[in-house]
């Protein structure tokens, strides 16, 4: 059930993720 | 306090002498650029001091679901951008030889009224919602040092304006890039200090689920409110997020690209500065509840009050320069964009020498009287400006994206006015908070809760549609068309 409680869970879980893929793609293209 | 005043006074000359030695040839065109300013510049453009202070107070009532406007901003407001608009943008404005979003788009659809009615309501707009970021910032600053608002109104006004005279586009990226660096040390120092504070995250968040409900967190301070609480949250995050496609200072950012393999080292720098910026602000306000107890009905105040209980002295003063920086760059992009628009768009100019200069001190003096009114006009424009101008251009400038200027210049030209004219019709006689205040009416129930970016965009399109040339909507003329060519 996709309830409102997933809503805050999926936008938390998403910045953190941002975060993490900005970082492995800035340490990529530095190679 | 004034033995922070050679912080600020060196933070001011810093910003004009790198506004000063980063100028290129052409005021309006940003030349060669490095990728981290670009994307630095993009944030530090993208967040003002309202979205740090004004949503960091929002995330203290409504909680950690004001996240969602975060994770928005960082991915339909910056990797849908740099992954589907920011490059062919910048292939168009090449190819049209052209120095504004309006020009560029009245040459692509062939229709001159449209960079004079885009360029005049650009002007107005934000030379206004200039003026309210001046204020906000002047504020700032006569709370940190014994000067009156109107002295460092007048005082950030001129480094603003002598800033945009001398840089010109490209000095206004390098002093957004450095003063995005200061938001990110700032907020970052802010979101340390509380993790401490409350135990770290995870025990921050256990606390604030604990928490009963209120009014406006209805389904407690990790949860999406029910109702138009959190209907409100939605909109905000579209009109933030998919808003901020349209504006013109921020289409004018992806001029400074040079290649697509740029596009893909700025996208992940400007994301990860976002996520840090606005991620750690609304965390950090959100878990401020626990610690500043639930007393507070100004959403204004939380994040000074708690900056003025949690960093040490000189913390409190760089938090102070972080949300001055994030006023100021908005501030002189809107400069940039206003006078760009006045110059070029309206009277057709080519902005060199003296007539940049005036077009600057003029709109600069205006924003500059404007923040000194209290109005309630001033005040409706500064908070309608951002949508006004999105319902205006995001219709044209996709459709230009998507399949080029096939639609014609009548459909270009009418898809402005009638997004112009359709999201004023919905602030003035059904969205009810304006409307009840300007027209007494509204639009029954829910509906009057809609935020006038839906029906502002629905009209444009439906006048785009209607106006459209025959055959713009059949399947071969929904290619992507944008020039091909790389740049040399």
């Amino acid at each position: 059930m996709f309830n409102t409680d997933m809503w805050v869970i999926i936008s938390g879980a998403s910045l953190l993720w941002s975060a993490a893929w900005s970082i492995i793609m800035i340490i990529r293209s530095a190679k | 306090m004034f033995t922070f005043a050679p912080l600020w006074i060196g933070y001011a000359v810093l910003l004009v002498l790198i506004a000063k030695y980063s100028r290129s040839r052409d005021a309006l065109l940003p030349g060669k650029v490095g990728v981290v300013v670009q994307a630095l510049a993009y944030v530090a453009t993208y967040i003002s001091a309202v979205a740090l202070v004004g949503f960091g107070g929002l995330c203290y009532i409504f909680g950690m679901q004001m996240l969602l406007i975060a994770a928005g901003n960082v991915w339909l407001g910056t990797w849908f951008v740099y992954r589907y608009l920011a490059w062919p943008t910048r292939l168009w404005q090449r190819k049209l030889n052209s120095k504004t979003p309006a020009e560029f788009l009245s040459k692509a659809f062939e229709t001159p009224k449209l960079q004079v009615f885009l360029g005049l309501i650009s002007t107005v707009l934000l030379i206004i919602y200039g003026s309210a970021v001046f204020k906000g910032a002047a504020v700032m600053v006569s709370g940190v040092l014994p000067v009156s608002t109107n002295t460092a109104l007048a005082f950030l006004v001129a480094v603003v304006g002598i800033s945009v005279v001398w840089g010109g586009l490209r000095g206004v990226l390098y002093t957004e890039a450095f003063q995005g660096l200061v938001m990110i040390v700032g907020v970052g120092a802010l979101l340390l200090s509380l993790l401490r504070e409350v135990g770290g995250p995870i025990t921050g968040l256990h606390a604030l689920a604990a928490l009963p409900p209120t009014e406006a967190a209805n389904n407690g301070f990790l949860a999406l409110s029910s109702g138009p609480a959190g209907l409100n949250i939605i909109f905000l995050t579209i009109v933030t997020s998919v808003g901020i496609w349209a504006q013109p200072q921020m289409i004018q950012r992806h001029f400074a690209l040079k290649s697509t393999q740029e596009t893909r080292k700025a996208a992940p720098l400007a994301m990860l500065a976002l996520s840090v910026v606005v991620g750690g602000a609304y965390f950090a306000s959100a878990l401020s509840r626990l610690i500043l107890g639930p007393g507070i009905t100004n959403p204004d105040i939380v994040l000074p009050t708690l900056v003025h209980k949690l960093l040490p002295v000189f913390g409190q003063q760089l938090f102070a320069l972080a949300i001055v920086s994030a006023s100021l760059s908005t501030a002189s992009a809107l400069l940039h964009i206003a006078s760009g628009s006045l110059g070029r768009d309206v009277f057709k100019k080519h902005l060199t020498g003296w007539s940049w200069r005036i077009v600057v001190i003029f709109c600069t003096a205006c924003s500059g009287i404007f923040a000194l009114k209290t109005s309630s006009l001033i005040a409706l424009i500064c908070a309608t400006s951002w949508t006004i101008l999105a319902c205006s251009i995001l219709v044209p400038y996709l459709a230009l994206l998507i399949q080029g200027p096939r639609a014609g210049s009548k459909a270009a030209l009418m898809s402005s006015v009638g997004g112009l004219a359709g999201t004023l019709a919905w602030y003035l006689l059904a969205y009810k908070p304006t409307s009840m205040g300007i027209s007494g009416i509204s639009a029954p129930g829910i509906i009057g809760a809609i935020h006038p970016i839906l029906p502002g965009v629905a009209a444009s399109f439906i006048a785009f549609a209607l106006f459209a040339k025959k055959g713009t909507f059949s399947m071969p003329a929904l290619s992507a068309s944008a020039p091909e060519e790389e740049m040399p």
